[in-house]
């Protein structure tokens, strides 16, 4: 067990490495340079003097090593767009709101998702099944943009409830957070349906209706953990995706969020925010996909066997 | 001898994409007490569906039971039983068994919590009491180990192990009717042997009546007083099983007979088969459904279905019909 985990972080550094080793070049293959990206109309020593101060000057392989060693150390680097903003602090202060938001969204997603998708594999092919489905459909579907300013324009314009935009107050959360579960919602109905359907048709649920246990259990207890499994690896990259936030719900309401941070940067050509950004992310996320694996080896007794074995 | 259990004109229809499959088309017969009862008959004859029917353990969406069926238990209809008392039989008075024991059985609980489950839906004890019952009935089914059993789950075990399990899971009630619907398909030749002998040694123990159901003649000499044979969705020959083995009287019986492979038979000897297939049950079926593979058959064969005479519907029992001999060829074997 200790070993096996041992070897899938192992594992994770490799992913993690060749991630920000695709994501260094391909940044530096977009035209442009931060400097033009903030100044176009900049005399071209000044530009030189810039770029040189802080090491673009040299030869990309160079600058490649020279980030990794940075990073060995621990320090994800700053911002070139505004100096003295180091890439930590952006992490600290701007994913906390996405992830309140997304955490928010997704659970209210998932939780309504998970039942939506049982009530559907319950009645399956009657009305609650179609209603489900065709709920479903349309929400994954419709792109949030639609979905946000769908919702703007019914409960900010026309029935003014909500505000439209900006971050002052639990008022200004209750919009994104609607358009962001949508798509969680929907796709765990789905997802959970069909792993529901499966579970439905197992033999074991004929042996534990033979058993002459009530349906209540019958799905509480064999149903619904082994239809619940397959669910966990797309839960806990769902959870490791809040911290990236949306960047369209957060410029939509304009929300401080680290989505919206992280697109512009890229515009900005902020090298190391952007790469710094994308390490951290990278991290959550391969730390989100051993988590899950560990937590399908406490759920699920088969796998735990064969790891053991 | 005192009837258990009496099916009373079983009908049971799937509706598929193309159309009715009429599986099970009229069956009726009694269970005694502590007897064994044989259902016998190749795929798809309606020998499964009948088991699960008695238990209504068929999908009601594409399942429908007919309003003249009846299945009579203690002078109840268990096809109309409200629910709750249905589930105070199944597992307790009437429990089941079924062919895979690894899919029948739920992989992410351990042996002992799905044990312990039965015990604790039909008697009122605690934790600590089913855990021991569960021990109990891990050791009458000559488990080892019974206390380590409890902790293992389904995957941990050998398919013989399994299916031990789910006749110590069926047995928890101390039922008075085992319906065991192929419990042996999915095992080894020795192991079904096993199994066999055991829940033959647990029915004379806990006298209960089984129904065992089978694709397999040859299981059934050993093991049962009383066999019936289906085909067709219909119950063909009834007997006990000296009757339908030395004296078959439908065709169908009698090939089935000549189609088990004997330890004495020449080398090089071809194993007898029974050419053709079944009927199409979408079909209404006027005549007999075995009249087009049956090397007897005669003209009123293929118009209409005969009364049942001495256990068997078939026109050869008519007075009138000719004299033949079923296991024609077979006999010097």
């Amino acid at each position: 067990m200790l070993k096996y985990i041992f070897k899938r972080i192992a594992y994770m550094a490799l992913v993690m490495l060749t991630v920000t080793t695709i994501t260094f070049f391909l940044l530096h293959l977009i035209p442009g340079d931060p400097i033009t990206a903030m100044v176009q109309d900049l005399p071209e020593e000044t530009r030189q003097n810039y770029l040189a101060a802080y090491g673009f000057e040299q030869p990309l392989g160079k600058q490649y090593l020279l980030y990794l060693r940075q990073l060995l150390t621990g320090d994800l680097g700053q911002s070139l767009r505004y100096p003295g903003r180091k890439v930590a602090d952006i992490v600290a202060n701007y994913s906390p709101v996405s992830a309140l938001v997304g955490g928010i969204a997704l659970l209210i997603g998932v939780t309504l998702g998970l039942a939506c998708g049982v009530l559907a594999a319950l009645n399956r092919d009657r009305w609650p099944d179609r209603a489900v489905m065709v709920l479903a459909l349309l929400g994954t579907t419709i792109p949030t943009f639609v979905i946000a300013a769908l919702l703007q324009y019914a409960l900010s314009v026309t029935w003014p409830v909500f505000p439209t935009t900006g971050y002052k107050g639990a008022r200004y959360l209750v919009l994104p957070v609607v358009c962001m579960c949508v798509g969680p919602l929907a796709t765990y109905a789905r997802y959970m349906r069909s792993s529901m359907l499966d579970v439905v048709n197992a033999d074991y649920i004929l042996t534990a209706e033979a058993k002459g246990l009530s349906e209540g259990r019958i799905v509480m207890k064999h149903m619904l953990r082994n239809s619940l499994l397959p669910c966990v690896t797309m839960l806990c990259v769902s959870v490791a995706g809040i911290f990236a936030g949306s960047f369209i719900v957060e410029s939509i309401f304009a929300l401080p969020g680290l989505g919206r941070y992280f697109i512009s940067a890229i515009s900005d050509r902020d090298y190391f925010v952007v790469l710094g950004l994308n390490v951290v992310l990278t991290g959550v996320y391969v730390c989100a996909i051993l988590l899950s694996d560990i937590l399908l080896m406490l759920l699920d007794p088969r796998i735990r066997t064969g790891v053991k074995a | 001898m005192r009837e258990l259990l009496t099916v009373k004109n079983l009908s049971v229809t799937f509706s598929a994409y193309h159309g009715e499959v009429k599986a099970v088309r009229d069956v009726s017969f009694p269970v005694y007490e502590g007897e064994t009862l044989a259902m016998v008959g190749e795929s798809g004859c309606g020998k499964s569906v009948t088991a699960k029917a008695i238990l209504r353990l068929l999908d009601h969406s594409s399942a429908k039971v007919s309003s003249a069926s009846a299945v009579l238990y203690k002078g109840k209809n268990l096809l109309t039983l409200p629910k709750r008392e249905l589930n105070r039989i199944r597992g307790s008075e009437i429990s089941m068994v079924f062919q895979d024991a690894m899919a029948s059985l739920n992989p992410t609980m351990t042996v002992g919590n799905q044990i312990m489950e039965t015990v604790r839906a039909h008697q009122a004890v605690g934790k600590r009491e089913a855990a021991k019952k569960a021990c109990e009935l891990l050791a009458l089914v000559e488990l080892p180990d019974p206390e380590g059993l409890l902790k293992r789950y389904p995957h941990e075990l050998s398919g013989g192990q399994r299916q031990r399990v789910m006749i110590a899971m069926a047995l928890s009630c101390d039922p008075k009717l085992l319906i065991a619907d192929e419990p042996t398909t999915a095992l080894d030749v020795t192991v079904q042997a096993q199994i066999l002998g055991l829940l033959l040694k647990l029915q004379k123990k806990l006298n209960m009546s089984v129904l065992l159901i089978t694709h397999d003649l040859g299981l059934v000499a050993g093991v049962a007083d009383r066999v019936q044979v289906m085909y067709a969705g219909q119950i063909i020959e009834r007997g006990t099983t000296r009757e339908i083995f030395q004296a078959p009287k439908h065709p169908y019986t009698a090939a089935l007979l000549t189609a088990i492979p004997r330890r004495n038979m020449e080398r090089r000897q071809p194993l007898t088969a029974l050419p053709g297939t079944p009927p199409d049950l979408r079909l209404e079926l006027n005549g007999c459904p075995f009249a087009a593979r049956c090397r007897f058959a005669m003209p009123i064969c293929k118009k209409q279905m005969p009364e049942e005479t001495e256990g068997c519907r078939c026109w050869l029992r008519h007075p009138m019909a000719p004299k033949v001999d079923l296991m024609e060829g077979d006999r010097d074997a």
